[in-house]
């Protein structure tokens, strides 16, 4: 997942159970796409 | 001006509660007539301890038997309410259904048997995790600096008292900078010890093994003190008189001050904090550090997904019972997995080493702990704003750091991040000690 798209976010927050506001879905989808990132960083950072 | 003096630093409270010209019972009497009038401006203060005027008083007993616990006997300090009192429902920050604490904290139980007396619960952001929310039960505390600005946290509480001298002491808790940044934002001096050193019982846990309790405090000396309670056989207050003069102190200043989102100002206060630490007997040398972008990732990602782990059922169950900046926080975690997580345990071994490596041949490593002054809470009128910082890394390799006042921009205060070798807040006090004493920024207070 190299950039998570709203579709995906979406789907993992129904999966999850998670109701968000229709305006919540930009703001999350930024600290999800910051986290993908991070994610990506700490697996090309593996001792 | 508000009614109401500021609290009296140990030295002067300690020093006339053994003269027999102040008891502890007057001096609770004190913090209590600040607290009523300053809170209408700082709202720090949630929930007061019914235990405390029988403590005070128990305090003064002690006292005339000739039992004297030592510098914290009968000196009031405020609890973090993440943190368990007894008697007193832990909120969290949270409308969440909550319970009242059967015991103290274990942390809280060793200060008041070192004689301190619990004042009651201050604020603190939702579960820890993020605000300032104004749309919770309680409204988020302010920056005695500046009201109309945020006091950081999610220790905000805690800084915000100790800042408008309701308090000398309180109990904060730190997973990603939550003791340092809200210290750095109010002037007041925080400090993260190593991972482990206080018990972690009776603290609301965001990830464990992030997390650190630890004190907030008007001075260094005071800190100190307070963690020696809180953590006995620390000795973080062993070496506060040996000064600056033969230390070797490595400067992390590329680490911070290439990130645009550095301030300036706040720049030219880590300059010269460095500098008064020169001219008071420190050597100081550049170091380089290892990779702020993979320490902050990892610290992130373990971050939301233990946040998620945790709190995925409350959120699902119960949304309307949630601010919505926890809410946005927390539900963006749904794009990590547990493979994530191990991943990023994987790599703090070697992250730790690179910091202890940065350490190799000093006494303790200097940068900025925010890197701008706390912004206005207008910044966070559209949900969660991005508050640039250098504290998380240090949750993830576990190192002790401390914020200590480091002067002025722009009216609100900036925070100097001193960094000791594991077990060593020895040194960072001696250091953050040396650095109140070199400069005036540790008497400035702000004007409420």
């Amino acid at each position: 997942m190299s950039e998570v798209t709203e579709a995906e976010l979406r789907a993992r927050l129904a999966q999850a159970g998670i109701r968000l506001h229709e305006d919540e879905i930009a703001p999350v989808l930024a600290t999800a796409r910051f986290l993908v990132r991070a994610a990506e960083k700490v697996r090309a950072g593996r001792p | 001006m508000i009614r109401g003096s500021p609290a009296p630093s140990l030295a002067e409270a300690g020093a006339a509660l053994r003269a027999g010209t102040l008891t502890a019972v007057e001096l609770l009497g004190r913090h209590l007539r600040r607290i009523e009038t300053a809170d209408d401006i700082v709202r720090a203060f949630w929930a007061m301890d019914p235990r405390s005027h029988g403590l005070a008083a128990q305090a003064d007993a002690e006292l005339a038997a000739g039992i004297d616990r030592g510098p914290l006997h009968g000196i009031p300090f405020a609890v973090k309410d993440m943190v368990d009192l007894k008697g007193l429902a832990t909120s969290n920050g949270s409308r969440l259904p909550n319970r009242v604490a059967e015991q103290d904290a274990v942390a809280v139980q060793r200060l008041i048997e070192a004689g301190a007396v619990p004042l009651g619960h201050v604020a603190t952001y939702e579960w820890g995790f993020v605000g300032p929310d104004p749309g919770l039960e309680h409204p988020p505390a302010r920056n005695p600096w500046n009201p109309t600005h945020i006091t950081g946290g999610s220790s905000s509480g805690s800084a915000a008292a100790v800042a408008a001298g309701m308090v000398r002491l309180a109990v904060g808790s730190d997973t990603g900078g939550s003791i340092r940044s809200p210290s750095a934002y109010c002037g007041v001096v925080g400090l993260k010890p190593t991972w482990g050193r206080v018990p972690q019982d009776g603290f609301w846990k965001i990830a464990a093994e992030l997390d650190h309790p630890g004190p907030i405090a008007a001075t260094v000396q005071e800190a100190a003190l307070m963690l020696d309670a809180m953590a006995p056989g620390t000795g973080a207050a062993s070496r506060l008189e040996q000064g600056a003069e033969g230390l070797l102190l490595g400067y992390a200043r590329d680490w911070f001050a290439r990130d645009p989102a550095c301030d300036p100002r706040a720049l030219a206060g880590m300059d010269e904090a460095a500098s008064a630490l020169s001219l008071a007997g420190a050597r100081i040398v550049e170091v380089s550090m290892p990779d702020y972008d993979l320490l902050e990732a990892v610290g992130a990602v373990i971050i939301h997904v233990e946040g998620l782990r945790i709190h995925g059922a409350a959120l699902r169950d119960r949304p309307d019972l949630w601010g919505r900046m926890a809410v946005q926080t927390l539900a963006a975690g749904v794009v990590l997995t547990q493979n994530d997580l191990a991943a990023a345990r994987a790599l703090v071994p070697m992250l730790r080493g690179q910091v202890d490596r940065a350490l190799d041949g000093c006494d303790a490593l200097l940068c900025a702990t925010t890197l701008s002054p706390a912004p206005p809470f207008s910044a966070f009128e559209k949900g969660a704003a991005w508050t640039p910082m250098r504290t998380l890394p240090f949750n993830v390799t576990g190192h002790p750091a401390m914020s200590v006042p480091a002067g002025l921009a722009g009216g609100l205060p900036v925070g100097l991040q001193i960094i000791g070798r594991h077990g060593d807040e020895a040194t960072v006090c001696r250091v953050g000690h040396a650095f109140e004493r070199a400069t005036d920024h540790a008497a400035a207070r702000p004007d409420l």
